[in-house]
């Protein structure tokens, strides 16, 4: 018999699976953690159990990966919790057995299937979050706050919402994540917040905007006359341009697609 | 009032000094981290963000454009010089500076990139430009990375100032020797370029003294035509400098041109020198015409080999000599200098220090360092070394793992130069071949290497 523990996709949600899956003494082997949204019915010989996601217990959780493994693993662990690709929760419940018998130590177990499958997730969710710092884009809109659009792979809008706020902590601005349907709002001088919005127009209607400010058309299209003018002729690459920045990522820059003006 | 001409719109003029800009390639940002702050806008990190990537590949990550290409000198290679007939523009510090703040809030760029060509003198010059650099800084308080040119000839004092508000400076040393800048600069000399180099460096010497408790202050003279700074807490240059020359222009070989730069990097205290392939834009009898194009093969392997001296243990004499002054064109320089010094290999994996494993082929930093640290715990085997970024096919020659190669191999230089000719090298595209080619500053394979794992924590603090 295999238990199953099914939990919320965010990371209180998984790390309360964790601390659920592990005070059972069910025995490790014999339990797999999965989130919802990843779940596509009942498998055969599996019971299943759902978790309620408890703040409480997840700090627990994260206390003691912090105590017991140390910060660094924590932010594996935390990255990784926010990876879009399947059997997340699994991943790092495996992680975290080995983590929590051998300690600190766990993170130059290279080449230990369950180490290696975190440090992927972290990698790949490090990467994709180095690319929307540089490829998300701001339009003003009339009331002055700066909007923008996005659809990752990964769920970034807690990485990306830190990042934004340190750089542009005086400004108001909104991340909006298509995919996820969610945002991350921020008000100038206090930290931002994640809220569920089922489509960009509800937040516009929320906002009472619906035009961008004056300078932003053209300030579009001095920057489009920038990018279009730094190239070098001599040295034109395509090829190179669309390896360095792949198509999925300018889904929301005009630059690249600039009809959506 | 009568104008005397009529001003060029923002539009026009960003094209013209962007497009004036874009043959400077020292476009890499950052290399400090400094976090946000309130009531200031803009944080800088270490390890750099690419904003957008330009028609050639490059990397966008600053808003890379020249003051003005109203220039009064006459150096032959550039498209700018006096003589040359294009269309010319300059901006005001206002101009650019909000500029500036506006691409920034945007998140199109990281920072600003501020060159210019000689407007009036160049005293003059480097006033506008420390100008822009006091409105970005204490107008709209921003706070994100600025690189900004020294200008040869300017008062000492006007750089100095300028110092104190960007993040990185640079001279650029344009070719490699002083008799090759006097044929093809008549108004630059390679004295006047160093000197603001010394003094960049020595302001920066100095930055240990701004951060400590002693904090010593420097004595700086009020002039009456530029604002007075606030010195308590600013440092100086604090990224520091970097510098730039043009290969191909002029007859160096690659043995002189490694060499100034490991003195750029061991005199001065240089941060990066970027090497530019020569581009014929203005066609002057003095310069080389060039058939295929610019020499990128021989730019690509002179940017492998300045990271083998950063960040390798690598000498300028190790790799080349008077005897053998030119890179082989088939092999990069690492796996050139592994060929001829077949006696050191092969090396056990094992035990080897970290120093020596980083000089074997196909054994970069990164996986250097994940081999010190796994082994402490394992004995690493072909399979784990795999696993940790070793590429195999080319490491296979140098080393063994636990006594043993993985296969039957000669140590023998033809042998294992046809080995490695055979899978070939994988060059960025353009490299080596017909068409363009790709910015190696940032993205090339070594220095993902470097940033990965090591950096992570890059951009995910807290
Ligand atoms: S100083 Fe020389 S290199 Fe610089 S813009 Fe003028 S002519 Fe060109």
């Amino acid at each position: 018999m295999t238990y199953v523990y099914l939990c919320e996709g965010t990371v209180d949600g998984i790390f309360t699976g964790i601390y659920d899956a592990w005070s059972s003494r069910l025995g490790h082997k014999n339990i797999r953690i999965e989130v919802e949204e990843e779940f596509y019915g009942a498998e055969l010989f599996c019971e299943y159990r759902k978790v309620e996601t408890d703040r409480e217990k997840a700090e627990k959780v994260a206390a003691s990966i912090e105590k017991k493994i140390g910060y660094e693993a924590y932010k594996m662990v935390y990255r990784s919790a926010l990876s879009g690709k399947q059997g997340r929760a699994d991943d790092i419940y495996r992680f975290l057995i080995l983590g929590f018998a051998i300690g600190g130590c766990v993170l130059e177990r290279l080449s230990h299937p369950y180490v290696r499958a975190v440090f992927e997730r972290n990698r790949n969710v490090i990467k994709e979050l180095q690319h929307y710092q540089g490829f998300l884009r701001f339009s003003e809109l009339a009331n002055g706050i700066l909007f923008s659009e996005i659809r990752p792979a990964n769920d970034l809008l807690p990485l990306l919402g830190e990042h934004f706020t340190d750089r542009f902590s005086g400004e108001n601005w909104i991340i909006y994540e298509v995919g996820r349907k969610r945002a991350a709002l921020h008000k100038k001088g206090v930290p931002f917040i994640l809220m569920e919005i089922s489509q960009k127009e509800e937040l516009l209607e929320k906002l009472g905007i619906w035009d961008f400010s004056e300078r932003e058309e053209e300030l579009q299209k001095l920057w489009q006359g920038f990018v279009d003018s730094i190239g070098i002729k001599e040295r034109k690459n395509e090829k190179q341009q669309k390896q360095m920045l792949p198509l999925r990522y300018r889904e929301f820059m005009r630059e690249y697609n600039s009809s959506g003006f | 009032m009568v104008f005397a001409k009529t001003e060029l719109d923002m539009l026009k003029k960003l094209q013209i000094l962007s497009d004036a800009a874009k043959y400077d390639v020292a476009c890499t940002s950052s290399g400090i981290n400094r976090k946000g702050r309130g009531a200031t806008i803009g944080n800088t990190l270490a390890c750099g963000i690419c904003h957008a990537f330009s028609s050639d590949g490059r990397c966008i990550s600053l808003l890379k454009i020249l003051f003005t290409n109203e220039c009064i000198f006459d150096c032959k290679y550039c498209i700018n010089r006096r003589s040359n007939d294009v269309e010319r523009a300059s901006f005001t510090p206002r101009e650019v500076a909000e500029l500036t703040i506006d691409f920034y809030k945007r998140n199109y760029i990281e920072g600003l990139f501020l060159s210019s060509g000689i407007l009036k003198s160049p005293d003059y010059t480097m006033e506008q430009l420390c100008e822009t650099l006091f409105i970005l800084r204490n107008e709209y308080h921003f706070n994100g990375y600025i690189h900004v040119k020294a200008i040869p000839g300017a008062d000492p004092l006007l750089i100095q100032r300028t110092g104190f508000l960007a993040d990185r400076m640079s001279v650029n040393l344009e070719l490699p020797t002083a008799e090759g800048l006097s044929r093809l600069a008549p108004n630059k000399n390679r004295r006047l370029i160093l000197k603001p180099m010394r003094q960049i460096q020595l302001g920066t010497e100095e930055n240990a003294y701004r951060l400590g408790g002693s904090r010593r202050q420097l004595p700086v003279a009020a002039s009456k035509d530029l604002p007075a700074m606030k010195q308590e807490e600013k440092l100086f240059v604090p990224a520091g400098q970097s510098s730039q020359m043009i290969i191909g222009a002029t007859p160096e070989n690659d043995y002189q041109i490694l060499k100034v730069a490991e003195s750029l990097y061991q005199k001065f205290s240089l941060k990066r020198v970027f090497y530019s392939a020569f581009v014929n834009t203005t066609m002057d009898s003095a310069l080389p015409v060039l058939e295929s194009g610019p020499p990128l093969l021989r730019e690509h392997r002179l940017y492998q080999a300045d990271w083998l001296l950063r960040f390798y243990g690598f000498q300028a004499s190790e790799l080349l000599s008077e005897k053998q002054p030119n890179f082989n064109v088939f092999l990069d320089p690492k796996c050139n200098w592994a060929l001829g010094h077949l006696e050191k290999f092969p090396v056990e994996v094992n035990q080897a220090d970290y120093y020596t494993l980083l000089r074997v082929p196909g054994i970069g930093v990164n996986s250097a360092r994940r081999i010190v640290m796994a082994r402490k715990t394992a004995v690493l085997d072909f399979a784990d070394i795999k696993k940790m970024g070793v590429v195999l096919k080319r490491a296979l020659y140098f080393i063994t793992c636990g006594g043993k190669m993985l296969y039957p191999v000669k140590i023998e230089e033809d042998y294992i130069l046809n080995h490695m000719l055979d899978n070939k090298e994988k060059l960025p595209p353009g490299v080596g071949g017909a068409g363009a080619y790709r910015q190696l500053n940032l993205f090339d394979d070594f220095k993902f290497d470097v940033n990965f794992a090591e950096n992570n924590a890059c951009g995910l603090r807290g």
